[in-house]
Parts: structure tokens; C-alpha cells; sequence
């Protein structure tokens, strides 16, 4: 969609994660800094692309946006205690995974006012419990599943020195096959391993 | 909720609403939470201004920054009573039975006693290693069988047990050296060596009736130094005002207080003699010097300090510099006061008006 936001009445195109489109009103993006820097004053041509986020959360996020248009403008975080009975909703309708795609969807595109709840939400899961209880909160791995990811790691990595190792071993061979001079044959195949090994070792 | 795996502006906006002992209390979860806590909220960390170790039969930690102050409360466990469930808190190994138990009221850890001191030390180090050197570091030991071996301690007032051997004093005062006030209460059970790092201390406070004091005030390098019911022989007295008049040391050195020798040992005619005190006209003509003197501890991370004054009858004069140094002497005490570090210097002018 084009034009500058000019109007509330603008409606823009956003597209998700699985290449869906739905629109969302100038004045509801006009809240996201990220929007503000990109597009507001150039326009857009076509769906303005947001893959990063599935469709669920950003019409999640802009619910929160087109809900808050109409309030006054931010001017720094509020208390849980002080928030609106629609913005308790909003909250508790949420499952923990949603929640924190949100929080991550909220903090990309810089708005302000969403992403600041959220983490008041959170700091209030954190308060008044001891050290045990905010481990379940925050789920850290236990040291069972790091020395589980730790021995899939090395276990990837000695796959990928085998997988290196012979193709270091077939390389060898075709090159001996072709006819060259000792020198050359010698560099390519240096080159070749190299190169192979090190697209092993990133997977 | 995978916490840690929030980018940095989030978790900053989260810390930012948590408190000093809640964000303590986070940074206690992993080695990783602590050092995202470092990493992003060391503003807020580096508010802490005071950090007092109350050990005492039930062991108490004290925080205090600009606008916050909490307290970390520490009990022991007998290992018949062992319901510890081992974690890592404060950077300790899993081995080490300390925990923090579900509690309504504000969080407490427990540990067995006979860890205690290797507790401690790993509680100071992590308070050291998160909050910093800036830190007023405070202790106060009163407890039975415990003798301290903190690091970087500022100031302390130890009460020593029965029995305190004088290499763990001494390895106490060279993990802590440069102390800005120590009061030590209690037997020292022997003679520290002359380069200890307890007389780097800047203002010191001996309370040891089964100790002698002489090698003390001899080998002190700090401001103000005082012994109560502690010996003396009246020739350290001697040699240490001998030593100050020739400019021979002491030059840090502005105030001594000796209250309560046992046995009367001071002679103030004899002392004159030997040192070249001089009088302020008769006995009767005396005036009174004040000074503001360092006392024990600190009250919520302020240093203590109380007026002080006596009236001195005597004077000295220091050779090189002319520095006068005013003394009160008595058989069983003994008080020296610098004129350039008195709250009244123009007491100075006294000495012109009797002599």
C-alpha cells in the first residue's frame, strides 16, 4: 500500500513468516518506531515485509496497536496494577510461547509502550521468589541438558572430520587420476580440503 | 521461558524493573544470569555504596545503595537437620550445601556450620566480584569459633574467640590491608611481625588486656591509634615520643590514646626528662583541645565519628618541622594529639601566652 501517513484512515499491508498478508491501520503502525524509520515518510509498494514473525503474533502485536491509537501518547512505563482492564485481557489471553514471540515481534518493530509491559510483566513473575523458584521462571538448562547438548555438539563435530577426512580421501584419488604437474595437484587438493571441511565444520 | 535468550534491550528493560536484592537475587540463578546482570545493569550494581557482614550467632548481610538497602539473612544447619538441596548459589560448587529454601518472608540461605568461613569468603568474593572495589566493604565478627578471612575488607570490628591463632589474624589483615578503621577485642595470642598489614590501618583500636601494646604503637603507620586496658612499658612511651620529636617515623601519626594501662606504669616527671616535654605554665593552666575522632563501625554505611577532646598540660615540639604535638600524661594513661590536624588550631596560640 502507498501514500505517507497522512491519514489514520491509511491502511498498510503487512506480510508474516508463512507469506500471508493482512492490513493494518497508518495510525497503529505509525506506533512502531521500526515502521516510523522505514516507511512513513517514503511509502511502501506492496506488502511491507515483516517475515521474521509469524501471522498470529503480529496481529497480535498491531491488536495491541490499533487498541492504544487513541490513548494519549506514552510517557514511560505504567505499573501493572495501573493497566486497563482490556490490557489484563490482552495478557492473560496469551499462552507463554505467544507471549514471548510478542515481546520479541514488539521489541523489533520499537514499540515502546507494548514492549515496556511486557517486561514489567515479566519482572513481576521474578519478584518476591527465591533463587529456586526464579530457575523454574526463567528455565535455565539443567546440567543434565547441558552436558546432553554438549555431547550432540561433539558428536557433530567428529561427523563432520570423518565426512572431511574422506572426501579429503577421494579428492585425492581423482586428482592423482588426472594428469597433472606435482605442484598443482598438490595446491588443489590442499584448497579442496579446506574448503570442505570448513562447510562441515559451520553445519 | 528461555530468559537469557531475549535480546539485550529486553533484558535490560526487565533488570531495570526489578530491585537491587531481586536482580541479586536473579544473578544467584546461573553463572550465565550473573553475567548478563553484569553485562547490562552494571549502572545499577555499581550503586551499592556499603556492603556490612554482621556475623554474629545469626549471620546477616547488609546492602545499601543511594536508594535501596536489603538484607541477606544467613542461618546454619546442623548436619543431623541436613534439608539442604545443594545449588550453585554464589559461584559455589554443587558440593557445597548451601541453599536458598522456600520462604514467604525475604529470602534466607542456609548452610552447614561447619562451612561457615569457606561460605562466607565465597559470599564476599561473589559480592566483591559483582559489585566492585568501590564498595565500602564493613565487618563486624562477634561469633564463637569464627575468625574472618575476607578480602578487601574497609573496615572491621572483631571480637576474637578463645583460641584465635595469630596466623589466621594474619592472614586476615593481608587479605584486608589498608583498613580504614579496625577495632580488635580479644587476646592476639602473640606478637605480629613488624610488617603487618594491620598497621596499615588508618585508624585503630586495640581493646586486649592480655596483650602488650608496645610493638603495636611502634610499628603503626597509620592517622589515630588507641588502646584501652591494654599493657605498656613507659619506655615505649619514651622512644615512641623520642622517635616522633627527631622526625624519625610517625609522620602519618596525629593522634594516641592509652586508657586504662594496667599497673600505673607512666611517670609524667620521668617522661619530661627523657623526652624534653615542655610544661604549659603551672599545673592549673591548662586549655582544651577537640578534635573529631574516628569510633567503632559505621552506622548505614556512614563512618562514626564523635567529638574528642582533652586538656593538656604539656607540649612537644617536633625538631624538623617545628609540628607541636600536645600531651596529656597520667600514670594510668596516656593521650597525644597533633596541633595541625585539631579542630581548634588556634589553640596553638596558648603556648605563646604561657611561655
Amino acid at each position: 500500500m502507498t501514500s505517507p501517513a497522512s491519514s489514520s484512515e491509511v491502511k498498510y499491508l503487512i506480510e508474516s513468516s508463512e507469506g500471508n498478508t493482512f492490513d493494518v491501520s497508518g495510525a497503529a503502525l505509525r506506533q512502531s518506531n521500526t515502521f516510523n524509520a522505514m516507511f512513513l515518510n517514503i511509502g511502501a509498494d506492496g506488502p511491507i515485509p515483516f517475515t521474521d514473525y509469524n501471522e498470529a503474533t503480529l496481529k497480535k502485536v498491531f491488536e495491541y496497536c490499533e487498541h492504544s491509537v487513541n490513548e494519549e501518547n506514552y510517557s514511560g512505563p505504567k505499573h501493572q496494577d495501573d493497566l486497563s482492564k482490556w490490557d489484563l485481557n490482552f495478557f492473560n489471553e496469551m499462552d507463554q510461547k505467544m507471549f514471548i514471540d510478542v515481546i520479541n515481534a514488539s521489541n523489533f518493530l520499537d514499540i515502546e509502550r507494548l514492549t515496556s509491559y511486557c517486561c514489567e510483566r515479566i519482572a513481576r513473575m521474578l519478584r518476591g521468589k527465591n533463587t529456586q523458584e526464579m530457575i523454574k521462571v526463567i528455565t535455565l538448562p539443567t546440567a543434565e541438558e547441558l552436558e546432553a547438548k554438549q555431547k550432540v555438539e561433539e558428536k557433530k563435530a567428529a561427523a563432520a572430520k570423518k565426512v572431511a577426512e574422506k572426501a579429503a580421501e577421494t579428492a585425492e584419488k581423482t586428482e592423482t587420476l588426472e594428469e597433472l604437474p606435482v605442484q598443482q595437484l598438490v595446491q588443489t587438493t590442499r584448497n579442496k580440503l579446506t574448503r570442505k571441511y570448513l562447510s562441515f565444520s559451520n553445519e | 521461558m528461555k530468559f537469557l535468550t531475549f535480546p539485550t534491550l529486553i533484558l535490560k528493560d526487565i533488570f531495570e524493573n526489578l530491585t537491587l536484592e531481586q536482580l541479586l537475587i536473579l544473578s544467584l540463578c546461573s553463572k550465565r544470569t550473573t553475567y548478563a546482570i553484569q553485562a547490562i545493569q552494571s549502572r545499577q550494581l555499581k550503586k551499592v555504596e556499603y556492603i556490612f557482614y554482621k556475623l554474629t550467632s545469626e549471620d546477616q548481610i547488609i546492602v545499601r545503595s543511594n536508594w535501596e538497602t536489603f538484607n541477606v539473612k544467613l542461618s546454619t544447619v546442623s548436619l543431623k537437620d541436613n534439608n539442604i538441596i545443594p545449588t550453585e548459589l554464589f559461584g559455589m560448587k554443587r558440593e557445597v550445601e548451601c541453599c536458598s529454601p522456600p520462604s514467604k518472608l525475604a529470602p534466607r540461605y542456609i548452610y552447614i556450620k561447619k562451612d561457615r568461613e569457606m561460605i562466607m569468603e565465597k559470599i564476599h568474593d561473589y559480592f566483591y566480584q559483582i559489585f566492585g572495589s568501590t564498595v565500602y566493604y564493613q565487618l563486624e565478627s562477634y561469633a564463637d569459633g569464627f575468625t574472618p578471612r575476607l578480602k578487601n575488607i574497609n573496615c572491621s570490628d572483631i571480637i576474637l574467640p578463645n583460641g584465635t591463632s595469630l596466623f589466621d589474624l594474619k592472614t586476615f589483615f593481608n587479605s584486608s590491608p589498608n583498613q580504614e578503621y579496625v577495632r580488635i577485642r580479644g587476646d592476639l595470642n602473640g606478637k605480629l611481625t613488624k610488617n603487618s598489614a594491620l598497621f596499615t590501618t588508618e585508624y585503630l583500636d586495640i581493646n586486649s588486656s592480655k596483650t602488650h601494646g608496645d610493638d603495636i604503637l611502634l610499628a603503626f603507620k597509620g592517622i589515630s591509634i588507641r588502646f584501652q586496658d591494654t599493657m605498656f612499658h613507659a619506655s615505649t612511651i619514651i622512644w615512641f615520643l623520642n622517635a616522633w620529636k627527631s622526625g624519625k617515623g610517625f609522620h602519618n601519626l596525629k593522634f594516641v590514646s592509652i586508657a586504662s594501662i594496667p599497673g600505673r606504669c607512666l611517670d609524667k616527671n620521668k617522661l619530661a626528662e627523657n623526652v624534653g616535654i615542655k610544661s604549659l605554665g603551672s599545673p592549673d593552666d591548662t586549655f582544651e583541645v577537640k578534635w573529631i575522632e574516628r569510633t567503632n563501625g559505621a552506622v548505614d554505611g556512614n563512618r562514626n565519628w564523635r567529638d574528642r577532646s582533652f586538656n593538656p598540660n604539656q607540649y612537644l615540639i617536633r625538631d624538623n618541622d617545628g609540628e607541636v604535638a600536645f600531651i596529656r600524661v597520667t600514670m594510668f594513661s596516656f593521650d597525644f594529639a597533633v596541633w595541625s590536624a585539631l579542630g581548634n588550631p588556634e589553640v596553638i596560640d596558648y603556648i605563646d601566652m604561657y611561655n
